[in-house]
């Protein structure tokens, strides 16, 4: 029997998370938990490192179940920022959001691990164990505050998320059975010759894992949870889902429908609804919205349908634009959750209203979270816009002129509820001075300015990314 | 030779550390920090100023957008520096300068001094942005970036209403000149296929109707910035912000912008007469109009703000017809002695303890000698006193404008006379007779009295760049690889003719103040005062034509809207109808959403079975 194959250079980015994750667990027992974060975020940043020297190695391991392609290694370092940014925040605000004990950072920790697995996956079983990680833990850190809120989010997205599961489970035993693979490339090759009867199988198999991924990122219909489960959980939790498990799910969608399943013509009729409703419904939901972190919580809906875009354009086109959108949505959306833990008083969030006058109480993170918001809604030259334009521009040169246009429409709408909240900051007083929080801030500031900072660096800069990207991903 | 991206990016890192490190700066430091950082832009000018006499330097930063405008059309961001954008950004960082220095002892007591020179950089930083620029784009960019800078520092001292209000004057005053200069780049690409300047200077340019269509969005752009009729109200008003920044600001820079885009764009507007002579008449009415006001002003700053509408007025009248390198000598001249007697009046409004009406002063010369002295310099170079630096620089102006057309000459002529008037009127009533306050002045320290004796030097002898007395001069042969065409000319009587005329009557405006001064009635114009107090009552025109019809309209509507039981809202509600019932769908109940994600999973099924049965699989 041949030795499986196997790329120690590949495992390494897996083995030091692992290391880390029992080093902070046996740290737990002895030190502080601001020790045990600082290791945690001391981990990632080695395994970031020892992702670099991969880049354009085309590495592959156990017979191309785990894949290093720039794409994965890219998606991952994308994971491992956010991450960061998380664990940043979470060093001031966690405290008042009672969740200051090594649980958290352990959770968060192992949904890392699970979010890389599935950023590298190469085969359908690895992509399955890799969410299954990424989704249990993040079940645990929902609920992991002792509040009600907090227990009846991680309630409804355990239950909705086994529901998920079930079906994407579904979905990939029938595209097995269609294709006789498990692998990626297996996959794809098999279509070429796949027996005609075995079409209807392997479609209804690619739309169960379409649904499957819909409601890991978030799609409409399967979106329901997100609001609900954005803004019951704790504010440092939904930072981290926002951002993470989001750019894992979409790793995940995009590897398996552009990689294995982008031969099968069925399923991009369903998948061109499903990106306009989540793009219209996301954004006019979010018009209504007095909850700030609510209103988060819809427009990460409609940041999955400008993101979906990915999904129907063609590959070349969509893989670095994916990327970049991705890397600059974990900045936007870290930097505003950032902003909302620190102006807080419970984790029910903030209101639009409680924002008002904010520039003249808290000039700094008005500024930031005005920066932020305007990047979130597209205006130059902030990342948003130039993501945006990609995304936009890689759908209209695949021929999807009708989902180019919703998406620009939409995004229109979403100037207003996204400029709404900065205009009030600055041009109206505040009604009765809510009483802000006074704990110490500054490794949430920290963060907040690392996302404004990158925010408009890569929006000023755009090359510095796309120079990296344009390269062949696949 | 250095990079040009240097100019920008040193003031721009003081604007930085300032605005996140102000606090850590004890004292004068900010102060110094800053103005070290525009000195060594300076110095950076210079060295560059020698090395493109040969060569223009185009440098190409980056692409920020490729292909936005199909293939091969990116957008790219880069700085350009040929011997206009040189001279320019040697005013800019060399005025600039000096008052930065001078501000150092005008603010000194100011809590938020850090601030104020975080703001101060980035203007100068923004102001060489809008020079450098390769493009029209990035040169909008700068254009609003100064803007933003100029509302900063109006309203510094936010406390005050009147302040605010004058801020938000200026900025709403400018968005229409904005969208005038948008519209025109607009067209420019659609006309062209291209905004980067020099690749437009390289195209032959044929005159048609779009161009001059072109020409006159530019203008209007230009209109806006610098403060010409019928834009020009809120620079009067603008004088609310700190003294040094109406020097900078308001005065030797950035309201000069409008000038430089037509002289930058001089190969759209050489080929667009009609244009151009709107661009004269505009800024011949335009430097009545400010001369005319500024003849019974009381406010110390107001008179040199109608004054630099004047001016203003002169260099539109030069790049109008033609004259592009005298409106660029104007604009250098007035640099130094406008920034020179906003500083004396800085210096005087300083040793006053903030007092501004003239009326509550006089005698000045005598406890501030130095003061006084450099504003009599400024006072004679703005008349066009020969030898002084606006002597020349006006007579070109007057001169091309005398070839171009005698009636525009007539119009400049006799506001050169009121011009000689109200500047001898505004030294008399300051520095002459006796003091008529309760404070007591004082000469201000070697800070600001520096700044003051190198302006002085400057506005007095400034003029030697291009004296154009007979036939050609430095100036205009530095320039004319840039610009171009050769500019109209006079013969030499004429000319000479022109000269005596003009000193003529500025001497004559002396007299006249002199005269109204010894009889005790330099601040009585009677019939004609009000009108020139209310600045002509523009003002009063635009609360009557805009202001109050749309206020009126305002209220109508909202009457209207009460009447209707709320019927503005109900369409609000309406509009935003569907995002209430995406919140009833949104129950909050496990099951609701089990339901519609297996609802959703079964339309997909039957989606697939409805194309089996067709046959489409």
């Amino acid at each position: 029997m041949p030795l499986p194959h196997i790329s120690v250079m590949l495992l390494l980015p897996f083995i030091i998370l692992l290391l880390t994750t029992a080093a902070c667990t046996a740290l737990g027992f002895l030190v502080h938990r601001q020790a045990v974060t600082w290791t945690a975020m001391a981990g990632l940043i080695i395994t970031a490192a020892s992702l670099i020297p991969l880049w354009d190695r085309h590495l592959s391991s156990f017979g191309g179940a785990l894949l290093g392609d720039p794409f994965g290694i890219a998606l991952s370092l994308v994971i491992l920022l956010g991450a960061l940014l998380a664990l940043l925040s979470s060093l001031d605000s966690a405290k008042r959001s009672s969740l200051s004990f090594p649980e958290y950072d352990l959770m968060l920790l192992l949904g890392v691990l699970g979010s890389v697995l599935l950023a590298m996956a190469g085969n359908l079983i690895v992509l399955l164990i890799g969410l299954e990680i990424m989704s249990l833990s993040a079940y645990v850190l929902a609920t992991l505050q002792a509040s009600r809120s907090s227990e009846e989010a991680g309630m409804k997205y355990f239950l909705l998320g086994a529901v998920g599961s079930a079906v994407l489970i579904y979905g990939i035993a029938l595209v097995y059975g269609a294709t006789g693979h498990f692998g990626l490339s297996g996959i794809a090759a098999a279509l070429g010759h796949a027996a005609a009867s075995n079409l209807p199988v392997l479609l209804l198999g690619t739309l169960m894992l379409l649904v499957g991924f819909g409601f890991k990122v978030a799609l409409v219909p399967f979106h329901q949870w997100t609001p609900d489960v954005y803004s019951g959980s704790p504010t440092l939790v939904t930072l981290y889902m926002s951002v993470v498990i989001k750019t894992a799910a979409f790793a995940g969608l995009i590897r398996v429908f552009q990689m294995a399943l982008s031969g099968v013509h069925g399923w991009v009729i369903p998948a061109e609804v499903i990106i306009a409703l989540t793009l219209i419904l996301g954004n006019f939901a979010a018009l209504r919205e007095e909850n700030f972190k609510r209103m988060l919580a819809y427009s990460a809906v409609a940041h999955s349908g400008y993101l979906a875009l990915a999904l129907v354009a063609k590959s070349s086109l969509a893989e670095p634009a994916l990327i970049y959108y991705l890397l600059t949505y974990t900045l936007m959306n870290a930097g505003a959750f950032a902003v909302v833990a620190v102006l807080q008083r419970d984790d029910s969030g903030v209101t639009i209203s409680d924002l008002r006058g904010l520039y003249s109480r808290r000039p700094g993170l008005a500024v930031a979270l005005a920066a932020l918001l305007a990047s979130l809604s597209g205006l130059p030259p902030f990342a948003g816009f130039f993501g945006k334009f990609v995304l936009f521009s890689a759908a209209l040169q695949s021929g999807f002129v009708g989902l180019t246009v919703i998406a620009a429409v939409t995004s229109m709408a979403a100037l207003f509820y996204y400029l709404r909240p900065a205009a009030l900051m600055f041009f109206s007083e505040p009604a009765q001075t809510p009483q802000l929080p006074a704990a110490p801030r500054q490794y949430s500031a920290v963060a907040v300015w690392v996302a404004v900072g990158g925010t408009l660096l890569i929006g000023v800069l755009p090359n510095l990314v796309m120079q990296l990207l344009q390269r062949p991903l696949t | 030779m250095l990079p040009v991206y240097l100019l920008p990016l040193l003031p721009f890192l003081g604007f930085l550390v300032l605005i996140l490190f102000g606090r850590r700066f004890p004292g004068p430091l900010a102060g110094a920090l800053a103005s070290a950082l525009v000195g060594l832009a300076f110095v950076v000018a210079l060295i560059d100023f020698f090395s493109v006499r040969s060569v223009p330097m185009h440098e190409l930063l980056w692409s920020w957008l490729p292909g936005i405008g199909g293939k091969g059309h990116n957008l790219e961001i880069g700085f350009y520096l040929d011997r206009l954008s040189s001279l320019m950004t040697l005013v800019v960082t060399g005025v600039g300068f000096l008052i930065h220095v001078f501000s150092i002892g005008y603010m000194e007591h100011d809590p938020r001094f850090p601030r104020f020179f975080a703001f101060l950089n980035f203007f100068v930083a923004l102001m060489l942005i809008l020079v450098l620029a390769d493009s029209y784009p990035l040169m909008f960019v700068g254009w609003e970036g100064v803007g933003v800078a100029s509302y900063l520092l109006i309203g510094f001292w936010f406390e005050g209403k009147i302040n605010a209000n004058a801020a938000r004057k200026a900025f709403v005053m400018n968005r229409i000149g904005d969208l005038g200069f948008l519209l025109g780049i607009f067209l420019i690409f659609r006309q062209y296929g291209t905004t980067v300047l020099p690749s437009l200077a390289k195209m032959p340019i044929k005159t048609d109707s779009a161009l001059e269509l072109i020409c006159l969005f530019l203008l209007v752009g230009a209109i806006g910035k610098s403060a010409q009729l019928p834009l020009t109200t809120w620079l009067a008003d603008a004088m609310a912000g700190p003294t040094p920044v109406s020097a900078l600001i308001h005065a030797a820079t950035m309201v000069t912008a409008g000038v430089y885009l037509v002289a930058r764009s001089h190969f759209f507007f050489s080929q667009a007469p009609v244009a151009s002579s709107w661009v004269a008449w505009v800024g011949g009415l335009t430097a009545l109009y400010g001369a005319l006001s500024a003849m019974n002003q009381y406010d110390i700053k107001k008179i040199l703000a109608y004054s630099t509408i004047s001016q203003l007025g002169y260099m539109f009248m030069a790049v109008g017809v033609g004259a592009y390198w005298a409106g660029m000598y104007h604009l250098v001249t007035h640099a130094f002695f406008k920034a020179l007697l906003f500083l004396a009046a800085g210096s005087v409004i300083h040793a006053l303890q903030g007092e501004q009406d003239t009326r509550k002063m006089g005698g000045l010369a005598k406890t501030m000698p130095l003061t006084g002295a450099v504003g009599l310099i400024a006072v004679l170079a703005i008349s066009g006193i020969p030898p002084f630096s606006g002597f020349f620089s006006k007579e070109a102006i007057l001169g091309a404008s005398f070839a171009y057309s005698p009636w525009l000459w007539a119009v400049g002529t006799f506001t050169a006379l009121l011009t000689a008037f109200y500047m001898l009127r505004w030294y008399l009533l300051v520095f002459s007779g006796t003091y008529r306050g309760q404070a007591h002045p004082h000469e201000s320290g070697p800070v600001m009295a520096v700044p003051l004796v190198a302006l002085a030097i400057l506005a007095a002898l400034g003029g030697v760049i291009g004296p154009q007395l007979l036939g050609s001069n430095w100036l205009e042969n530095y320039l004319k690889p840039v610009l171009g065409l050769p500019s109209l000319h006079n013969p030499a009587t004429t000319e000479l003719s022109l000269i005596a005329i003009a000193v003529l009557l500025a001497l004559l405006g002396f007299l006249w103040a002199y005269l109204r001064y010894r009889s005790g009635r330099l601040t009585d114009l009677r019939g004609f005062g009000p009108i020139s107090a209310k600045a002509l009552y523009l003002d009063d025109l635009y609360a009557g034509s805009v202001a109050s019809p749309s206020k009126a309209i305002s209220g109508a509507l909202e009457r209207t809207d009460r009447v209707f039981g709320g019927g503005m809202s109900a369409t609000g509600e309406v509009l935003t109808e569907p995002g209430r019932w995406t919140n009833l769908w949104q129950s909050g109940f496990v099951r609701v959403y089990a339901l519609s994600m297996l609802l959703g999973t079964l339309l997909l099924v039957l989606y697939l079975a409805v194309r089996m049965l067709g046959g489409s699989l």
